[in-house]
C-alpha cells in the first residue's frame, strides 16, 4: 500500500463519518466554550459599557490588556494556567476515550452505530490511557535531548560574538526535536490503532511493536502522516488568510470551518493510520475475518490482500516477517477480531 | 499684561546658551590594556578645585569596578547568585587597586587609603576609597593628584568588561566623588557625595577635561570619548597609541575591539532641520533663529560585522537625537558622538551612556517594526542631555535623568518611526507580527510599565532603595515618563516644552535637584505645580476616575428637554483636574470639566436629547490614570467587539485543545 492510497482510502471513510466528525467538533467546541466564555466574561465585566469597546472593535489596544491584568491580573494569571492544565488534562483524557471508538470505527470500516462506538470507546479506554502515559515518558526524552542539545549550545557559544551561529544552531535544534516529537506521535498513533485493531491490552508492548512496525514500514508511514500533517498545514495557511482577510462576522465562520477541518484531519490520521496498519501489519496478526464493507466504501486493502512481503510493502526492504503463531503470554487474551 | 517671566526668561536663555562647563576634576590618564590578562595598567593625574566655601580634609573616590572583586560586594549581594555565580564559575571577577597616591609632590599616601561604606554597613564593599590629606584642601585652591592604579576587568557585567576580544572599559579609573557645600542640592552642610557602587545605580560627578592616553594591541579599533587627537603605532611593540581629549564632561570611558566596522557620518543640521522647523523653534520658546540653530557633529559609529547592515538605521536613530534634542533643548556642543555596537554575549554592555560615547545593541534579525536599535540609540543619546550636561546624582535621583529622558526618547521615537511591534523573539526570530499582536505606541509601553510596579514604590527614592530592580526601572523611567506626559497633558505641550528647554539651559553644566525642576516649571507655567508634584513625584497613590452613571430623564413640564445626570466618581487617591465631553444623540457635544477634588460629583444639563456617550479625559492626557476602562460610557455597549473577542477566545481555546488532541 502507498502512502497516498492509505489517504485517499482515509478521505474516503472520514466522508463517511460525517457523524464523528461532527461528534468530535461538538466535544471540541463545547471545551473550547468552557475555556472562551468565562475569559470572554471576564471582559464584558471589566469594559461593561464603555466606548472604548467599541473602538476596539477594528483594531485591539494593548493599553486595555495591560491595565486589564493591573486591575485583575494577579488573580487571573493565578487562575488560567491551573485552570487551562485542568481543561485541557479533561480534554485529552475524553479525547483518548473517543481514540478507541475512532480506531475501531475506521478498521471495521461500517457505518457509523453509536452502541458500537461507544462501546469500543469504552472497551479501549483503560488501555488508550496507560498508552497516553507511556508515551508521556517518551516525549519527556525527547525534550531532555533538547533541553541538553540547548545547554551543549550554551557551552559551544559561550564565547561566540556572533548571534548567526547560536541561531543557526537553534533552528537546527528545534528543527530535529520536532521531527522526533513528530515521529514519537507517528509512533504512539500507530500504538494507538495496534491495541484497538488487535484488541491487546498490552499497552507498553505496542508501542516496542508500534517502533517496530514504523521501522519496516518507514516509507508508507511517514509518508500517509507527512501528507496528513501537509493537508494540516495547508488548511492552517487558508485559515490564517480567511481570518485576516475576511470581515469580522464571516471571519468568525472561517474560523470554526478551520477547526472542523483540524478534527476532520484528526481524524484522517487515524483512518490513513489504520488502513496502512491494516494493510501491513505482521502476519501473525492477520487471521480475521474479513466484514462486509459500507456501501461506497472501497476496503479493498483493509486487511492487505498483498502478502506481507518486500513487494507487498512498496519500497520496503525484504525482510523476515514476524515469525507466525508466537504464543501471547497467558496474561494477555486472544486478540478479539473486529 | 504680559508675565515679567516672558521678557526676563528669553535673556535668561540667551546667557545660559553661552555658559561654560565649570573645571572641578580634570584627568589626564595613560592606559594600557593588556588583552592577555584582561587588565588595564593605569597612571592618572587629576587636577580638582575646590570650588567650595568649605575647608576639606579628605578626598572620596569612587572605585566602582571593586562591584565585581567577588561575591561579598554590595552590587553581588543586592543582585545575588545570578551575578555572581557567572563570574565566580571562571573566576572571571573584575576589580581595581590603586597602588600609588600622591597629592602634589608629597609622600605616597597608599598607606592611608581606606573603603568606607557610606550607604549600607557591608565592611566587604570597597566601592568607594577615603584619603586624610596632609592639610585641608583650602576654598578655591587646586591641587593634583597623581595614582598609579591596576583594573582587572570582569567578563562583561553591569555595564563594563570584557568579552571575546571586545573590550568595554568604563567605570574603570579613580574617580573623585562630588563635594556638595551647603545649599548645594540638599545639603545643610559640606560634605562629600560619594555612595557606593549599587545593584541599580549609576553615577554623579563634577565636571571637567579629559586627556587619555589608550595603548591597545595595533590591530584593534578604539572608540572613546571625546575627539581622538592622533593614533601613533609601535611597530616594536605590535601597539597603537590613541589620544583623546574632550572638555566639560564628567566621566571618560572606552572601548576596543579588532572586529568594529568605523563609519563616520557627519550630521548636517543644514540637510537635517528644515527652515520651518528651525523658526518654530525660535517662535515658542522666543529666541532668534540663530539662537535655534545647530552645529554640525560627527557621528561615528562602531559597528559589529554582522550587524554592517543596520549601521543606516544607527546613524538615522543618531541624527534624530540631535535634530531633537537640539531643537527642543538647546544645541548639541560636542563635536562627536560615539555609538558602539557591542557584540552578541556582550548584552551587559549594551543600553550604557557616558560622555559623548553610547553603547547601542541590536540582534542579526531585526526588523524594523521593533525600533531595536533605534530606541536603545536615541534614548542612549539622550543621555548626553540628561545625565551627561544637566548632571543631576543618579544615586539619588535617577529619575531626573533615565525618567525625563523616557519622556524624551519616547516623543522622538512616536514622532519619528511611529508605531511599533512589541520585541518578541523566539529562537532568534521575531515573531509579534506573525501571532497579529497589534502595534503600539510608546506611551502605552510606558504606562505598561508604571501599572505593573505603580504600588510598590513611588517615582523618588534614592536608587538602591527600589522594592526590587523592576519596580527601579518601572518607577525610575516608565513612571517619570508618562507623569511629564500627564503634566504635558494639563499645561499644554507649548508651556511643557518651554520648562524643559529652560530646566536644560539654567542647568546645564550643573547639577540639579528635584526641587530645581519643580521651581522651573512653577516659574514658566506661572502656577504653582506643588499639588502635582506632591502626589505624583513624591506619592504613589492611583489616579483613577470613572463615569459612574448617566442617566437622560425626559422634562415634563419643557417637553423635547431631556435632563442629563452624570454621575462621575473618583476611585483613586490622587487628584486632578479632569475634562468631560458628553456627546448627545442628536449629535451636540458638552464639553466641561470637574476640579475632581471630593469622592463623586453629579452634573446635570438640560438639552433637546438624551446622552448618548460619556467620556472623562477624552484626549488621553492624564496617562496616570491607572483604567481608561472606566473613563466612558456608551448607550450602546459594543455587542460586536465582545461577540469577536468571544469567538477569538474560543478559536484559540479550539486550537489549543486540538494541539493536545494529538497526543491522544
Amino acid at each position: 500500500m502507498t502512502a497516498m492510497t492509505a489517504v485517499r482510502l482515509g478521505i474516503r471513510q472520514v466522508r463517511a463519518a460525517r457523524r464523528l466528525v461532527f461528534i468530535y467538533y461538538c466535544v471540541t467546541l463545547l471545551f473550547g466554550l468552557a475555556a472562551a466564555l468565562p475569559l470572554a466574561f471576564l471582559a464584558i465585566g471589566d469594559l461593561g459599557t464603555s466606548l472604548w469597546a467599541g473602538r476596539m472593535q477594528r483594531q485591539f489596544d494593548l493599553d486595555w490588556i495591560f491595565e486589564f491584568l493591573h486591575r485583575s491580573g494577579r488573580p487571573v494569571s493565578a487562575i488560567i494556567p491551573p485552570a487551562a492544565l485542568v481543561l485541557g488534562g479533561i480534554f485529552l483524557t475524553f479525547g483518548t476515550f473517543l481514540s478507541g471508538g475512532v480506531v475501531s470505527h475506521f478498521a471495521r470500516g461500517h457505518a457509523y452505530a453509536p452502541a458500537a462506538f461507544w462501546g469500543d470507546c469504552g472497551r479501549s479506554f483503560a488501555r488508550l490511557l496507560r498508552l497516553l502515559i507511556y508515551s508521556g515518558l517518551f516525549y519527556a526524552l525527547v525534550l531532555a535531548l533538547n533541553i541538553s542539545l540547548a545547554s551543549l549550545a550554551g557551552r559551544i557559544f559561550a564565547e561566540s560574538m556572533e548571534e548567526r551561529p547560536v541561531a543557526l544552531f537553534a533552528w537546527g535544534r528545534t528543527a530535529l526535536v520536532l521531527m522526533l516529537l513528530l515521529c514519537v506521535n507517528m509512533v504512539m498513533d500507530y500504538a494507538r490503532v495496534r491495541l484497538v485493531v488487535e484488541d491487546s491490552r498490552k499497552s507498553f508492548r505496542a508501542v516496542l511493536a508500534s517502533f517496530r512496525f514504523v521501522a519496516r514500514n518507514f516509507k508508507p508511514v511517514a509518508g500517509a502522516f507527512g501528507a496528513v500533517l501537509l493537508l494540516l498545514g495547508a488548511a492552517a495557511a487558508l485559515g490564517h488568510f480567511a481570518a485576516r482577510a475576511l470581515p469580522w462576522i464571516l471571519a468568525i465562520l472561517a474560523q470554526q470551518l478551520f477547526v472542523l477541518a483540524r478534527v476532520a484531519l484528526k481524524l484522517l490520521f487515524y483512518a490513513s493510520e489504520t488502513q496502512v496498519y491494516l494493510a501491513l501489519r505482521p502476519v501473525a496478526t492477520q487471521a480475521l475475518p474479513q466484514e462486509p464493507a459500507p456501501a461506497g466504501l472501497d476496503v479493498s486493502c483493509r486487511h492487505s490482500p498483498e502478502p506481507p512481503t518486500a513487494a507487498g510493502r512498496e519500497g520496503a526492504p525484504a525482510e523476515p516477517a514476524e515469525p507466525a503463531g508466537v504464543p501471547a503470554p497467558p496474561s494477555d487474551p486472544p486478540d478479539r477480531p473486529l | 499684561m504680559i508675565p515679567m517671566s516672558r521678557i526676563w526668561l528669553p535673556l535668561l536663555l540667551s546667557a545660559a546658551a553661552f555658559s561654560q562647563p565649570p573645571k572641578i576634576a580634570s584627568y589626564d590618564i595613560e592606559a594600557r590594556l593588556d588583552p592577555k590578562t584582561k587588565t588595564v595598567y593605569g597612571r592618572q593625574v587629576l587636577t580638582w578645585t575646590n570650588n567650595s566655601p568649605d575647608f576639606i580634609p579628605e578626598l572620596q573616590f569612587h572605585l566602582y569596578m571593586n562591584a565585581f572583586r567577588n561575591e561579598r560586594s554590595t552590587v553581588m549581594r543586592e543582585a545575588g547568585s545570578r551575578l555572581s555565580d557567572r563570574l565566580k564559575k571562571r573566576n572571571e571577577w573584575g576589580w581595581i587597586d590603586v597602588r600609588s597616591f600622591r597629592v602634589g609632590n608629597g609622600p605616597d599616601l597608599v598607606k592611608s587609603l581606606r573603603y568606607i561604606q557610606p550607604d549600607d554597613a557591608n565592611k566587604d564593599d570597597q566601592t568607594v576609597m577615603a584619603v586624610a590629606l596632609p592639610q585641608p584642601v583650602k576654598p578655591g585652591a587646586t591641587i593634583r593628584i597623581a595614582m598609579d592604579f591596576v583594573t582587572k576587568l570582569p567578563r562583561g557585567v553591569r555595564r563594563s568588561g570584557w568579552h571575546g576580544d571586545y573590550y568595554f572599559v568604563a567605570q574603570w579609573f579613580p574617580k573623585i566623588g562630588v563635594w556638595e557645600s551647603a545649599g548645594q542640592r540638599y545639603s545643610t552642610e559640606g560634605r562629600w557625595n560619594c555612595h557606593q557602587f549599587h545593584e541599580t545605580t549609576e553615577f554623579y560627578a563634577d565636571f571637567g577635561d579629559y586627556n587619555v592616553n589608550l595603548t591597545v594591541p595595533a590591530g584593534y579599533v578604539v572608540g572613546a570619548t571625546g575627539v581622538q587627537q592622533s593614533r601613533v603605532l609601535d611597530a616594536r611593540t605590535g601597539t597603537a597609541v590613541y589620544r583623546f581629549s574632550q572638555q566639560g564632561v564628567h566621566d571618560f570611558a572606552w572601548t576596543a575591539c579588532p572586529k568594529f566596522i568605523r563609519i563616520v557620518r557627519t550630521f548636517d543640521p543644514a540637510k537635517e532641520v528644515t527652515p520651518g522647523e528651525l523658526s518654530a523653534t525660535a517662535r515658542l520658546h522666543r529666541i532668534s533663529e540663530s539662537g535655534a540653530r545647530l552645529t554640525p557633529v560627527e557621528m561615528i559609529l562602531l559597528i559589529q560585522p554582522e550587524h554592517a547592515a543596520q549601521a543606516g538605521r544607527h546613524f538615522r536613530a543618531l541624527a534624530a537625537g540631535l535634530k531633537y534634542f537640539g531643537l527642543w533643548y538647546g544645541p548639541y556642543p560636542y563635536r562627536t558622538i560615539t555609538c558602539v555596537d557591542p557584540p552578541y554575549g556582550a548584552g551587559s554592555t549594551g543600553g550604557m551612556e557616558y560622555p559623548t560615547l553610547i553603547t547601542a545593541g541590536t540582534s542579526w534579525i531585526a526588523p524594523a517594526s521593533e525600533q531595536s536599535p533605534e530606541m536603545v540609540t536615541v534614548h542612549e543619546f539622550g543621555h548626553q542631555y540628561w545625565y551627561g550636561m544637566v548632571a543631576n546624582n543618579e544615586f539619588e535621583e535617577a529619575w531626573l535623568d533615565e525618567g525625563f529622558n523616557t519622556y524624551s526618547t519616547s516623543k522622538i521615537l512616536d514622532k519619528v518611526y511611529g508605531p511599533l511591534n512589541l520585541p518578541i523573539h523566539v529562537l532568534h526570530i521575531p515573531v509579534s507580527g506573525i501571532l497579529g499582536i497589534p502595534t503600539s505606541g510608546w506611551d502605552t509601553l510606558n504606562r505598561a510599565g508604571y501599572l505593573s510596579e505603580s504600588k510598590t514604590d513611588s517615582l523618588a527614592r534614592n536608587s538602591w532603595q527600589y522594592a526590587s530592580p523592576s519596580s527601579y526601572g518601572a518607577n525610575v523611567y516608565m513612571r517619570t515618563g508618562i507623569t511629564l506626559r500627564t503634566l504635558e497633558g494639563y499645561l499644554g505641550e507649548d508651556t511643557m516644552a518651554r520648562i524643559m528647554r529652560t530646566y536644560f539651559q539654567r542647568w546645564q553644566y550643573r547639577h540639579p535637584s528635584t526641587k530645581d525642576f519643580i521651581a522651573v516649571a512653577n516659574e514658566v507655567s506661572g502656577q504653582d505645580l506643588g499639588w502635582f508634584f506632591d502626589q505624583f513625584f513624591y506619592g504613589s497613590n492611583e489616579l483613577d476616575y470613572a463615569v459612574a452613571h448617566v442617566e437622560s430623564e425626559k422634562d415634563q413640564p419643557a417637553k423635547g428637554k431631556y435632563t442629563i445626570k452624570v454621575r462621575l466618581t473618583r476611585n483613586g487617591e490622587a487628584i486632578m483636574p479632569v475634562e468631560l465631553k458628553v456627546r448627545l444623540k442628536n449629535g451636540e457635544e458638552i464639553r466641561d470639566r470637574w476640579d475632581g477634588k471630593y469622592r463623586w460629583t453629579e452634573l446635570k444639563y438640560v438639552r433637546g436629547a438624551e446622552a448618548e456617550s460619556v467620556e472623562i479625559d477624552p484626549g488621553r492626557k492624564i496617562l496616570l490614570d491607572v483604567s481608561y476602562a472606566n473613563n466612558s460610557w456608551t448607550q450602546r455597549p459594543a455587542a460586536g467587539t465582545f461577540a469577536k473577542w468571544t469567538a477569538n477566545l474560543l478559536f484559540w481555546a479550539q486550537n489549543f485543545l486540538l494541539a493536545l488532541a494529538s497526543l491522544s
